[in-house]
């Protein structure tokens, strides 16, 4: 026992040092601002300058900002602008999550299908992408989807071609170039996109382990397709779907650079926002808070799958018996 | 025999970082692709000193390095409204200007700025404007000033940037107030201007700019000048201009820390870049405007001047100004814009 202890030692001095460090100092950070103290600065008789604080004390070194607890943070943090920020940051996370489910799980399905020849080529080809960098992924569907882009040059390429579709276009009140990115729903596109592998992978692999036996006896015994799947893969798929959910949801609340790129900076996010408090607005402090909230909201959404997640298993043994 | 070779090579060998470390070092601080790496090389040619160089993104990302003391740097190239911010915290050593001699031919228009009023603590490396770049294809008429912002020919045609001092900056001049106003009813007017503009602007947008008006995705869009260069050379049908009511001028300037280990080797280092070849080097490798008159006479002052980015007129000129630090009021200029940019 004693030496398994000591081999989580690495371990648990990594964890102090990156993840409890790190949050002690957001959570100090949140609850602190800088504060500078109001000064005027003054000539001397000797023509030397020095600064008077407003106590009327005179010191000849400049006085610098200090750090001051206090909750100021949060409280510019409940103002509309920002619950507004964050609400619709979890109003995109919830609909490309969902997407995500609906068009993973049947992938997820398909491919762990006993019938299905080479999944893991398949597989494979759904994972290669994710290889590389996401910036790239969503810089191709920027040039795919921009005003200049592939799409409207083909749609002009069309039209120019068909003089019938063209006026059907122009009739639907179609302008000349359909403009696709910068809106809600692009952005949406370039999360499905970038999550949509994180939803599939873990409810492929839950599928892939359910016992076949299972889906044998249950069409033994006069179950059709459709209720085997209900009363069989469904409820054995549930912790791969909290797990996939998990993972595309959390990282869709926090996302920053998509929303920048898709949305040409028209739709930001809770993330943008956060990243513009340690980029150009240089406010650590706020930002600090804006993450905790983050966190927060992130931690309940957490809970509340694992609830979903407990309740889950007791019905499973039941069905198992 | 054998031994005694070898005992002597590990003797050379553990000596070599000895003598390195004997050898005259500064350490450079800059931005990223900011300087012809090749004047490293010949710095340390002709002055035997070693160069070592890294590289930072932005005013703040360099700020906190330097503030929190971790490492000390020799040289660094701050902007105008960072030198003003690190002057207050004491964060800048005066220059002895009798080590600098080639400071000479810097082009005394560019000194003694708002930022550095008695000309003590920087110089000017590259200077720039912010305007409008626009495209002569579909703009017909040149614009000259920000009002074609406004201007609904240019619905979802136009892209702005995503910065909030910049971006209001531009707003609080064509409501002819003060770039650097912190008066919470002219940031009022500049948000209400802001927003009205909101339905015409196709994108709100970064870096992705240049790549954007290159392909012709926008007609009209804001640019600092250094962009504005790259993209007009990759594309002949853009053209810049820095409209009449005014603009922001920015400096990045060369300056020394307070905590710089090796004064008289920056102080050469400076006099090296203000050098009129060298800084003709940098020019053309970096493409911004240069405070540099002797190294403007080497490149050619007509075919420099000829470029609308070089050389805006002088009244326009004069009614440009520097950024200043706001401190306590970023915060400011942060909750409106995002303020902005929420509405929906």
């Amino acid at each position: 026992m004693r030496k398994n202890r000591a081999l989580a030692v690495p371990f648990a001095l990594w964890a102090f040092i990156f993840i409890v460090v790190p949050l002690l100092m957001i959570g100090w950070y949140g609850i602190t601002v800088e504060e500078s103290i109001p000064y005027t600065e003054v000539t001397m008789e000797d023509g030397s300058t020095a600064f008077e604080l407003e106590d009327g004390t005179i010191t000849l070194e400049r006085p610098q900002k200090q750090t001051v607890v206090s909750l100021s943070n949060f409280k510019r943090m409940i103002e509309p602008t920002y619950l507004k920020l964050l609400l619709r940051s979890l109003k995109i996370a919830v609909i490309t999550t969902l997407i995500c489910l609906v068009l993973g799980y049947p992938v997820a399905l398909i491919l762990s299908g006993r019938d299905f020849k080479r999944p893991a080529l398949w597989l494979m080809l759904l994972i290669l992408p994710m290889w590389m960098n996401f910036l790239l992924r969503t810089y191709s569907w920027m040039s795919i989807l921009e005003n200049s882009g592939i799409l409207n040059s083909w749609i002009t390429a069309l039209r120019e071609q068909f003089p019938a579709f063209d006026a059907w276009l122009t009739n639907m009140g179609v302008g000349r170039k359909i403009i696709f990115l910068y809106n809600e729903n692009a952005v949406i596109l370039g999360m499905v996109y970038n999550y949509l592998s994180f939803m599939i992978m873990p409810i492929y692999t839950v599928i892939e382990k359910i016992d076949g036996s299972l889906l044998e006896a249950a069409a033994d015994l006069g179950a059709s397709p459709t209720k085997s799947f209900l009363r069989v893969t469904l409820p054995y798929s549930i912790p791969g779907v909290l797990e996939g959910v998990t993972m595309v949801f959390v990282p869709a609340v926090t996302t920053f650079v998509i929303s920048q790129l898709m949305g040409g900076g028209k739709v930001p996010l809770i993330g943008d926002i956060i990243q513009n408090q340690f980029g150009k607005s240089s406010d650590w402090h706020f930002g600090s808070a804006l993450s905790l909230l983050v966190m927060v909201v992130v931690l309940a959404f957490m809970g509340a799958l694992n609830r979903i997640d407990r309740e889950e298993e007791p019905q499973k043994e039941v069905r198992i018996l | 025999m054998k031994k005694t070779i070898l005992a002597l090579a590990v003797l050379a060998l553990l000596c070599c970082p000895l003598l390195a470390l004997a050898n005259e070092t500064i350490y450079v601080y800059n931005w990223g692709d900011y300087i012809d790496e090749a004047v490293l090389d010949m710095f340390t040619e002709e002055t035997g000193i070693e160069v070592v160089y890294s590289m930072y993104e932005t005013n703040e990302d360099m700020y906190a390095r330097i503030a929190n003391g971790g490492e000390s740097y020799d040289v660094i190239f701050p902007s105008d409204y960072m030198i003003e911010r690190m002057i207050q915290e004491n964060l800048l050593q005066k220059i002895n200007w009798e080590n600098i001699p080639n400071v000479a031919n810097i082009d005394p228009r560019f000194t003694h700025e708002s930022y550095d009023p008695n000309f003590e603590y920087s110089v000017p490396y590259t200077w720039g404007t912010m305007g409008i770049l626009y495209n002569t294809e579909t703009v017909e008429e040149a614009p000259t000033s920000w009002q074609v912002l406004m201007d609904d020919t240019y619905m979802m045609d136009m892209l702005m940037l995503n910065s909030p001092r910049d971006t209001l900056a531009i707003a609080l001049v064509m409501c002819g107030h003060d770039l650097n106003s912190v008066d919470p009813a002219e940031l009022q007017d500049a948000k209400n201007l802001l927003i009205e503009q909101k339905p015409l602007v196709l994108a709100y947008v970064v870096d992705e700019v240049k790549d954007k008006m290159i392909g012709g995705e926008a007609s009209v869009a804001m640019v600092w000048s250094g962009d504005a260069t790259y993209c007009m050379s990759e594309n002949d049908a853009l053209d810049y201009v820095v409209p009449e009511e005014g603009s922001n001028i920015f400096y990045d300037s060369i300056c020394i820390p307070a905590n710089a280990r090796n004064v008289s080797g920056a102080e050469k280092f400076i006099d090296f870049l203000c050098r009129a070849d060298i800084a003709a080097m940098n020019y053309e490798y970096v493409g911004y405007a240069i405070p540099n008159t002797a190294a403007i006479e080497l490149l050619g002052a007509e075919e420099y001047n000829a470029s609308p980015v070089n050389n805006p007129p002088q009244e326009v000129l004069d009614k440009c100004e520097v950024f200043k630090y706001l401190g306590d009021d970023t915060k400011l200029y942060d909750q409106i814009w995002t303020e902005i940019i929420s509405e929906f």
